[in-house]
């Protein structure tokens, strides 16, 4: 009961979270240099046209009243007309936001297997040369951003190497799947378009791996982090001692207390990983939200702008959430405190 | 279980070895295809052509205004009249026009021309895509704000009527695109913001297109692009120009594609045509591909800075004069691939452009007299400047200019303002910068675009004419120019205006730069090329030579 409750106090803050977050954008959207309308429809339009336009989107309203009339309709589903694709806001994060989410879980996959991988690896062997390399590989990759690697990757397995696609979803020629979840690998697989599966997962390989780089770094250093300090505990010791398998204690007693930091790493570089797809998606076509919300901050296209960072800041909210479940299953103290 | 070091390195090899299964080559779409070093399918199986622009589409004719928009609609639907390489027009689905007076325009249709659904273009359509464009009043509306009533007395003829003479009517009719009363009327959504005409199927026209173009369209993703396919039955015929070149049967227009994403495409084959904007770094590093070549295409941009006529210091004439004099226009013309110096306010490959109007060329003995003259004589004078990011030849004047003007003890600060700032202080006198630097070229086809939507009073202010220069004088012998039926009297007429601009000093008119492309060499074309957006795109304009093809394709 006491496990509800908390979460549904998370719920009502994350709200009150995304309430304040669309009242700061809504305003920093509207204050920055550029008029909207103006934008929309071009240099070659002339003032009436410019002031029609302005007053059938509402733009010409005081900014309270805009705001006021957006949540209106926002609660309602209702996110707005863009003003560059001239469709609803809504139908297009609805179109967009799939490619996103299948590039940032394969990162995710990349960041989660990978990290923990290196991390376990340089923690076994803790202070060795193998160590001292996953150490010099995580700090390039910390520092580094991802549209760095990005664009290196393109170039060197794309280009040069001629290894994989390094434009948008599918190669021409390809015929995608109908969409049903808009996750093309997921709907060519369960349509038995294997082919367009295949060419699917290779588009997305680069792209994940440039986005996964960052926090596969992090979790790498973490988990060696916290592997090294369990194992010098005294019930690692102890076990050690009863000669339990050094395997068995490595994944059953030392690997699930270390992943904990990791895991809530994992959460937040995951909602981060969004954010970065930004300069990603432009760089490999992928044509996913982060390039539409990319090209609405461009064009200073109010109402994309606004549904974009909400569709971000939901997505914030709720992968807290998940990593506070997920790190109270993990963790029993925790567990036993929400008790 | 990871008992030993050696378990680790196996499993850290097996899992690279899964990643690299994941790389193999994948199969190449159709067996017939040829076969590429590349694992991803590199060699398009039909006589594509995958060509890529900026920023997004928008396929409704009655919304499209940007450079993008115009050659996806010039594709997509038919125009009355069609541009010339010179700047005019010439017939297209009007076989022929005449007025009395420059004020009632008559044009007579061709006959048999078909939609891509097979009805009929007949005068009903022009008239619905006129009253159509009017009703939603965005896009190339304001072109057409002369025409008051537009009716059809037989299929195949429609008078426009405008409220006041304008014998550029059919050149700007190039960009007024014929739509399938039908197949809109078909499609309409309700409600929407049009009444009983509901969106006047603007949600429709998004994904599908009316028109009777060369091309129609397959498939829109937003955010990615457009997939077109050759109109068979397309009215003008198909012909094959060299035996072994044929035509593009399906065009993909791509939406932003990164620099370093479309050097790969090309180095790969997946892209055969590029647009403009990239760097002479970008051309250089992919004229080193094999069969990657560079093409000109002499577009008519020129690169006019507007010098703000209202705002201190360059309120005096004789300040604007002294650094029109200092500038160094030579070493900026070398210093741009392909590029001649600009000469007057309108680009050279346009009729109507005087060829002996008075040009500036860098002296600085006249640029301190005239300073002397100014009533900032001996004084310290600061100018602001303005460039768009991103722009490598604004960037190169603002700092050559910066550079030039020191001697004279003039100060250039200058910023690199993003497109929607840039705009915004553009759009009132006293927030638009000294100097404000932006490129042009025609949106229709006239030497009237360079002059009376730049320099007529009525529509001083704005990126287009930033100079704020508002001379009765110069807006009555425009308006006389738009109102001369007799061309040869509106050519003296152009020539007295382009005079009466340069004795104003109204801009910096620097340089006059073809379109830059970076293409296949089994591409052939363009045909011709256009002044202004739009044509040059066509995919009619291109051809595949088979041959070339097959050779730069094959393995090696």
């Amino acid at each position: 009961m006491r496990f509800l409750k908390f979460i549904g106090t998370r719920l009502l803050q994350g709200i009150m979270v995304l309430v304040g977050l669309s009242l700061v954008i809504f305003i920093i959207a509207r204050v920055v240099p550029g008029d909207p309308a103006r934008l929309a429809l071009g240099s070659i339009a002339s003032e009436e046209q410019v002031a029609e336009f302005r007053t059938k989107m509402g733009l010409d309203k005081p900014i309270y009243t805009q705001y006021w009339l957006w949540l209106q309709h926002a609660v309602q589903g209702d996110l707005g007309m863009s003003l560059v694709t001239r469709r609803p806001v809504v139908q297009d994060i609805i179109q967009f936001f799939p490619a996103t989410l299948e590039l940032c879980l394969m990162s995710l996959v990349f960041e989660g297997v990978l990290g923990i991988l290196l991390g376990v690896i340089a923690g076994r062997f803790a202070n060795s040369w193998v160590d001292n390399a996953i150490r010099v590989l995580s700090y390039i990759g910390v520092v580094t951003p991802p549209f760095v690697f990005g664009i290196l990757f393109m170039l060197f397995f794309g280009y040069l190497l001629h290894w994989l696609p390094s434009i948008g979803q599918l190669s021409p020629g390809i015929i995608g799947p109908p969409r049903i979840t808009g996750l093309i690998v997921f709907d060519s697989m369960i349509n038995g378009n294997f082919t367009a599966a295949r060419d699917a997962f290779l588009h997305l390989l680069l792209p994940a791996l440039s986005l996964a780089m960052g926090g596969l770094a992090q979790d790498a250093r973490i988990t060696r982090s916290s592997i090294v300090d369990n194992t010098g505990k005294d019930y690692i010791s102890a076990l050690k001692s009863c000669g339990v398998p050094s395997g068995l204690i490595m994944f059953k007693y030392l690997l699930k207390p270390s992943l904990i930091p990791t895991v809530s790493v994992m959460g937040l570089s995951f909602a981060y990983t969004f954010s970065n797809a930004f300069l990603l998606e432009a760089i490999y076509g992928w044509p996913g939200m982060s390039r539409y919300g990319m090209n609405a901050i461009l064009n200073k296209d109010l109402n994309a702008m606004v549904g974009v960072v909400m569709v971000l800041g939901v997505i914030f909210v709720l992968v807290n959430l998940l990593v506070d479940i997920i790190i109270t299953y993990l963790d029993p103290r925790i567990r036993l405190r929400t008790q | 279980m990871i008992r030993s070091k050696f378990g680790m390195v196996v499993m850290v090899v097996a899992l690279f070895a899964l990643t690299l299964t994941c790389c193999a080559p994948a199969a190449s779409p159709t067996p017939t295809a040829a076969t590429s070093p590349s694992p991803t399918p590199t060699v398009k199986p039909e006589n594509v052509m995958a060509v890529n622009e900026y920023p997004v589409i928008q396929m409704d004719p009655s919304l499209a205004a940007d450079f993008f928009d115009s050659e996806v609609i010039f594709n997509l639907y038919d125009a009355l009249t069609y541009p010339t390489p010179n700047g005019d027009v010439k017939p297209h689905l009007a076989t022929e026009w005449t007025s009395s007076d420059g004020k009632d325009w008559t044009f007579k249709l061709r006959q048999g021309v078909k939609f891509h659904d097979g009805t009929e273009l007949t005068s009903e359509d022009v008239v619905f895509s006129m009253e159509r464009m009017k009703t939603i009043n965005q896009g190339y509306s304001g072109f057409f704000k002369t025409v008051e009533k537009i009716e059809a007395p037989d299929p195949y003829t429609v008078i426009f009527r405008q409220s006041e003479p304008n014998v550029i009517l059919p050149n700007q009719l190039a960009l007024f695109m014929i739509m399938n009363k039908d197949l809109v009327m078909k499609n309409i959504k309700t409600p929407g913001d049009y009444g009983e005409l509901g969106d006047y199927g603007s949600t429709w026209l998004q994904f599908h297109d009316a028109g009777s173009g060369p091309y129609k369209a397959v498939e829109y993703k937003p955010n990615e692009g457009l997939t077109a396919e050759r109109f068979t039955d397309y009215w003008m015929g198909w012909e094959n120009w060299k035996p072994n070149t044929v035509p593009i049967d399906k065009g993909i227009f791509r939406e932003t594609v990164d620099p370093a994403a479309l050097k790969t495409m090309l180095a790969n084959r997946q892209h055969d045509f590029t647009d403009w904007y990239q760097t002479d770094e970008f051309y250089e590093s992919v004229a080193k591909i094999p069969d990657v070549e560079i093409v000109e295409m002499p577009m008519g941009v020129i690169y006019t800075f507007w010098i703000n006529t209202v705002r201190a210091p360059t309120d005096d004439i004789h300040l604007r004069k002294a650094i029109l004099w200092a500038f160094d226009y030579k070493s900026l013309t070398e210093s741009v691939r392909g590029a001649k110096q600009q000469a007057g306010p309108m680009p050279s490959t346009i009729w109507g452009h005087d060829s002996n109007v008075f040009q500036y060329s860098q002296n600085m003995e006249k640029a301190q007299e005239e300073l002397a003259q100014s009533a900032y004589a001996g004084q310290k004078v600061d100018l602001e400047l303005w460039y768009c990011v991103g722009n490598p030849i604004e960037e190169k004047f603002a700092l050559l200019l910066q550079q030039n003007l020191e001697p004279l003890g003039i100060n250039v600060k200058v910023t690199a303002a993003q497109w929607p700032q840039f705009q915004q202080a553009v759009s009132k006198p006293e927030s638009t910068p000294n100097i404000s630097c932006f490129m042009f070229t025609a949106s229709y086809p006239s030497p009237d675009f360079f002059l009376s939507f730049m320099y007529h009073p009525a529509v001083t202010g704005g990126v287009y004419a930033g100079h704020w220069y508002a001379d009765k004088e110069l807006g009555q012998l425009i308006d006389q120019s738009r109102a001369t039926l007799d061309k040869d009297a509106r050519l003296e007429l152009y020539k007295q205006i382009q005079t009466k601009i340069m004795d104003d000093a109204l801009a910096f008119y620097t340089v006059e730069v073809p379109a830059i492309h970076a293409k296949q060499a089994y591409i052939e074309g363009p045909k011709e090329s256009y002044v202004g957006i739009g044509p040059e795109l066509n995919l009619r304009n291109f051809q595949i030579d088979l041959t070339k093809k097959a050779e730069i394709l094959s393995p090696p």
